[in-house]
């Protein structure tokens, strides 16, 4: 069983390299006597024993082929960690220590076509978000009033994905939207030169809040401190979908420059029966920093009564999205967010996508998809059956699923790819 | 199944013998008129044997048909009496074997230690005796018996995990003088009980006899203290090594009125400053070094102290023991790094106490001859702190920086308070000369109400969480010869159970209620043993057994973060044993026995902690089925009583069966499945001083590489625990007949890295010197 992969994957890098052998007389214009940088990409996913996590990778996610977390060419990664990757270049695992942060280990493509662990973060907070904001990772997390005798703050953790070090930063969320409450961030993203986040404004650490209405967006200047908040009131709630601590995405920056703003519009567990505001997505066009008014795609009512939950940009105005049913006492924040539906916001339409398997997403806010926007389409890990883990791709043309590749292990958390650099002499 | 085992249980009642039998006793002394402790008293030709007490004293049965009553004990001639039908007092005076100095210092344990080895328990009975002059942990000695495999997190004081054939945690209960020590605080835990107060150690795998009354699944351990007579005073103390610091002191006296007090207080400290190889944290880049580095432990402060006061009246007409006790302890731990080695803490530590009354009463021939009958109950009102408060944060370096976020860990300042009470009733009847019939009943009430003080959102804690317990056992024990012994016995296991639970964790909404469990199970089993010939032993026992899950299990941690599962099920493990005991005595000078057991564990519902950090919590889940097969084996050599040597060697092969798992058939991560251990000592009389011994003991320990996953998953750079060879060696110098001992110790002294967990390296190499003063006047 091992020799065959072996003399498979031997074949893989040989294929690869003609190819790219190819590929640089094709750009053989070029008279340098310099190395010539070329890549390999390999598609990644982290997967769980149950014990440990394993890392494997692939050339192909077509359905003949095995991601095996089983094999010799898996690498094991101690302990069970949330997984995230920055771009194509780097994979982070994160690994807790019960509710505070342990370490984290970023792995690598070698050259080789191997995956290898560069090094290890020591990191003073745990994270709720994690995102790309321009060149940087950035990690962030924040207090929840547990002890409202001390600052609220939140955390913000840059790290430079070339060498994965990092500065800490922190803001008092004391007041810093609504007074007499604190802000709890649920996604960042890069705007405009400007790192923003999404937040919700909370009173307690059960997520209550006086101000559930009302959508904030706050832009911070390049050492987290306060530029402005930008509000809107009574179309939909906090940015975000939220399931226990995790938002995870909201705030999506266009190819056209604009940014969309979506929210699950569901409150807190404690006060889901106050629900007023559908889920919806807002927008704050190109070179703007307050909502425009004009706009407001109602999701709730374009998808029949259900609630974002993801939000997964695609390229163009396409976004594939995540949405789970119920509303005040029904809600199930996410819970049970398996549907998934193909949106244009520009075109405000709203389009379910067939064929996705039900209740196959256990523990879904750690199974992070990939958006492989080349290929248009969202691969996502997921459970058909009990003991049965597949790729599937959501193709954003067609709003079909279909599923893919194997996954030998015990669960599967993200999916992925990384390419590296191969430098080759003439 | 509760009906044929009561059926099998009268068939078995009916099973009575009614050859005559009468009872003799005696006393046994030496040739001064000091009374021999320990002496065995035996019909020649038969098993049938009594050993002495501490008065010398001994009660023996014996049949009509009994003709030659005979007397030995280590370090004296055997004597022979014949019996006299019209007699019913046999009193022996032992002349001393020449061959021996003095018989104060015993190398093979005797009595106690031999009738659990010879029942038809897989038991191993270690007399800690030999022990006492000797720089050794409860726990060391415990790893001594076959079978027993222990991983300590760290030095002194340290979590510690005691595996008995393959099955760990608190599938293993534990046990000081038959009462259950899970509610007795972290404070008095076998990780820090000094091995001086212990007269013996009672191991039993798989099977479990019925006055334990414990659900345990895969075995106890019985700590039996000392119980010396008379007026007497045994104190040590010893320095070693990373500062370690041992005090034990035990004094008791007994009047003849029979009034008799009884203190223990004892002491552990040690700074735990050994070296070890970690990552060092740049505080610039937060990023951990690529190579480890060797640095100093800087804090793992780990200390406990303990006193335990007994006060009663003995054999006096109501009571056979009438005690009423006190026990007072506190500890106090620092806790240096989180899961893996790789972060270092420098402030974070916690406490716990104990405060436990206890009562005592026991009586034979309770109103009607051969019904004895024993009460035991204790009531721990301790409790304990986490405090973890820091606004730094530490390196291995011990360099630090003020951190952003309080806490190293967590923050915290988290305080429990334990209301655990535990009752143990035991009768035990003389049906007639071959049955005896057992009842034990052993009732255990737990609640613990925790407080976090820095959070205003700790719901969880405002309600204390109760599990309240109850097993009843009944058991028949039938003498068919002399040769061949079987019991048979049944458990029922009830508890109730309840906690203050946010039931979001379940179903997605925010709501905190009481939630209740309870249920009842039943087990049952039996034990036989057959002596093939004197020196020949069969043995061969099964147990369908039952634990319950307790309230961590069911309702989540209260320290850590680990969910609710009210769906988790009792685990059931069917314990099969089968053992082969063989005593040859080669000559007079020559000793050699050899011990050969085989075990099955066949564990459904198996309970394990599912560990997902990733969510920041955990919880604990059936595991389908697992299986257990293994051998334990263990030999022993002895010249005279001036070598001993012995070797056991474990090994044992876990798997799991879950069905449609991508780990179908892979061995359990993360235990030892072949070890081993080798001991000698040797022992010269009379150096320098008269009536002196001089031993030198080496220990070897031995435990091949194990996995830190399943091994079906196979990556090339999996962790494991690597091969590990320890030398131990030790030399004692007792004189004036063992009132005074000096001992030298010295622990792993190839200073090789041992490891007995993924990650969490052991001390390097330590030495350590002990001084003892023994005195005891009858």
């Amino acid at each position: 069983m091992k020799t065959p992969i072996k003399y498979l994957r031997f074949a893989v890098v040989i294929v690869a390299l003609n190819f790219m052998s190819c590929s640089s007389d094709d750009d053989g214009a070029s008279a340098s006597d310099d190395d010539e940088v070329l890549t390999t990409s390999k598609y990644v996913v982290a997967a769980s024993s149950g014990e440990n996590d394993y890392i494997v990778s692939g050339d192909e996610v077509s359905a003949d082929a095995v991601f095996d977390a089983t094999s010799v060419d898996a690498v094991q990664s101690p302990g069970d960690r949330i997984w995230s990757f920055y771009q194509d270049d780097v994979l982070y695992g994160f690994l807790y220590n019960q509710q505070d942060a342990g370490t984290t280990a970023s792995y690598v493509l070698n050259a080789d076509g191997t995956i290898t662990k560069r090094n290890e973060l020591a990191l003073d907070v745990s994270t709720h978000i994690k995102e790309e904001v321009g060149d940087y990772l950035i990690l962030g997390y924040s207090d929840r009033l547990s002890d409202p005798t001390v600052d609220q703050l939140g955390y913000f953790h840059k790290v430079d994905p070339t060498t994965d070090a990092s500065t800490e930063y922190t803001i008092v969320t004391n007041d810093l939207l609504e007074e007499g409450e604190a802000a709890y961030f649920t996604d960042i993203a890069y705007y405009e030169d400007h790192i923003i986040a999404g937040a919700r404004s909370i009173n307690a650490s059960a997520f209550t809040s006086d101000y559930y209405n009302n959508t904030y967006v706050v832009v911070f200047n390049d050492d987290f401190t306060l530029n402005q908040v930008i509000k809107d009131e009574g179309r939909t709630g906090f940015v975000a979908g939220q399931k226990y601590s995790q938002g995870d995405t909201g705030l999506e920056v266009v190819d056209s420059g604009d940014l969309y703003v979506f929210s699950s519009g569901q409150t807190s567990y404690a006060d889901q029966d106050l629900v007023t505001v559908p889920s919806g997505i807002l927008k704050i066009n190109q070179g703007t920093f307050e909502f425009d008014d004009d706009y407001f795609f109602n999701i709730s009512e374009a998808s029949g009564g259900y609630n974002l939950f993801r939000t997964y940009y695609m390229g163009g105005s396409t976004f594939i999205v995540a949405m789970y049913p119920g509303t005040n006492a029904d809600a199930t924040f996410g819970i049970d967010a398996d549907r998934f539906a193909v949106v244009d916001v520009e075109a405000e339409t709203f389009t379910w996508v067939t064929n996705f398997p039900e209740n196959a997403l256990p523990n879904w806010e750690f199974r992070t998809p990939y958006a492989d926007k080349d290929n248009g389409r969202l691969l996502i890990t997921a459970v058909p059956s009990e003991g049965e883990n597949y790729l599937y791709e959501i193709d954003a043309a067609t709003a079909t699923a279909t599923q893919l590749s194997t996954i030998e292990a015990e669960s599967v958390k993200i999916v992925g790819k990384l390419t590296t650099e191969i430098s080759t002499e003439e | 199944m509760k009906a044929s085992f009561f059926s099998i249980f009268f068939l078995f009642t009916v099973f009575t013998s009614f050859s005559q039998k009468t009872t003799i006793s005696g006393f046994v002394k030496d040739a001064e008129g000091s009374p021999l402790i320990d002496a065995s008293v035996f019909v020649v030709g038969t098993q049938n044997v009594a050993y002495t007490d501490v008065d010398g004293a001994y009660q023996l049965q014996v049949t009509s048909k009994s003709q030659i009553l005979a007397c030995k004990s280590l370090g004296y001639l055997q004597q022979e009496i014949a019996i006299d039908k019209n007699k019913n007092t046999y009193n022996f005076s032992l002349k001393r074997d020449p061959s021996f100095s003095f018989d104060d210092i015993l190398i093979v344990g005797k009595s106690s230690v031999k009738q659990i080895e010879e029942s038809g328990f897989n038991a191993i009975a270690i007399d800690a005796k030999p022990f006492h002059n000797a720089t050794v942990s409860m726990t060391e000695v415990l790893e001594r018996a076959p079978g027993v495999k222990i991983q300590e997190a760290g030095g002194l004081g340290s979590r510690t995990n005691v595996t008995i054939n393959g099955l760990s945690g608190r599938h293993v209960r534990f046990f000081i003088d038959g009462m259950p020590m899970d509610a007795m605080s972290s404070a008095f835990q076998v990780n820090n009980l000094p091995i001086n107060l212990a007269e013996r150690i009672e191991v039993y795998k798989g099977v479990v006899p019925v006055k334990f009354g414990s659900d345990a699944l895969g075995g106890a351990v019985n700590i039996v203290t000392k119980k010396t007579k008379g007026t007497y005073l045994d104190a040590s103390y010893s320095y070693g090594s990373f500062n370690t610091h041992r005090t034990f002191v035990n004094a008791g006296y007994t009047s003849k009125s029979g009034f008799t007090a009884q203190l223990n207080a004892f002491q552990n400290y040690s700074d735990n400053d050994y070296y070890v190889d970690a990552t060092i944290k740049d505080f610039e880049t937060n990023l951990l070094s690529q190579e480890t580095q060797r640095v100093r432990r800087f804090h793992d402060v780990y200390h406990n102290e303990v006193v335990i006061a007994k006060l009663g009246l003995v054999n006096k007409s109501f009571a056979d023991q009438l005690l009423f006790g006190f026990t007072l302890g506190h500890e106090y731990d620092e806790i240096q790094h989180p899961a893996y080695l790789n972060l270092a803490f420098g402030e974070k530590y916690q406490t716990s106490n104990t405060i436990m009354p206890s009562l005592l009463y026991a009586k034979k021939d309770l109103g009607l001859d051969g019904l004895d009958f024993s009460i035991a109950a204790n009531y721990n009102f301790g409790g304990g702190n986490n405090y973890d408060l820091s606004d730094r944060e530490y390196n291995w370096l011990g360099e630090w920086v003020i951190s952003k976020s309080l806490g190293e860990s967590s923050y915290s300042d988290f305080e429990y308070k334990d209301r655990n009470g535990t009752i143990n009733a035991n009768l035990d009847y003389e049906i007639n000369s071959k049955n005896r019939l057992t009842i034990n009943n052993v009732s255990n009430f737990f609640s613990r109400k925790g407080d976090e003080k820095k959070a205003v959102d700790d719901y969880i804690n405002e309600k204390p969480r109760v599990n309240n317990r109850n097993i009843l056992g009944v058991g028949l024990n039938t003498e068919f010869s002399p040769k061949f012994n079987t019991s048979i016995f049944g458990k029922m296991y009830s508890y109730h159970a309840s906690a203050y639970l946010n039931l979001s964790q379940l179903n997605g909404i925010e709501n905190f209620e009481t939630v209740t469990k309870d249920d009842s199970k039943y087990g049952y089993g039996f034990t036989a043993t057959y002596f093939l010939k004197d020196n020949l032993q069969l043995k061969a026992n099964y147990e369908n057994t039952v634990r319950l899950p307790v309230s961590e299990e069911l309702f989540g941690a209260v320290f850590g973060f680990y969910l609710a599962n009210f769906d988790l099920k009792p685990e059931i493990s069917n314990n099969y044993n089968f053992g082969v005991n063989y005593n040859w005595n080669i000559n007079e000078d020559n000793v050699f026995s050899t011990d050969v057991n085989f075990f099955y564990r066949r564990t459904s519902d198996y309970i394990r902690l599912n560990i997902s950090y990733s969510q920041g919590e955990g919880s604990y889940e059936n595991t389908e089925l697992v299986k257990t097969p293994g051998v334990d084996l263990e030999m022993r050599y002895s010249y005279k009583n001036r070598f001993v040597a012995g070797v056991s060697a474990s090994y044992l092969e876990p798997k799991n069966y879950t069905e449609g798992s991508t780990y179908y058939k892979s061995t359990l991560p993360n235990q030892p499945t072949l070890f081993g251990q080798f001991n000698a000592s040797y022992f010269v009389d009379n150096v320098w001083l008269n009536q002196s011994k001089l031993s030198f003991n080496y220990v070897l320990e031995y435990v091949d590489a194990f996995l830190y996953d399943y091994d079906a998953y196979q990556a090339a750079n999996r962790a494991e625990v690597p091969k590990q060879i320890s030398h131990n060696i030790s030399t004692t110098y007792s004189w004036k007949k063992g009132k005074y001992n000096l001992s030298l110790d010295a622990k792993n002294i190839l200073d090789e890295t041992l490891y007995d967990n993924f990650s969490l390296q052991k001390p390097g190499r330590s030495f350590s010197v002990k001084f003892r003063y023994f005195f005891n006047k009858l």
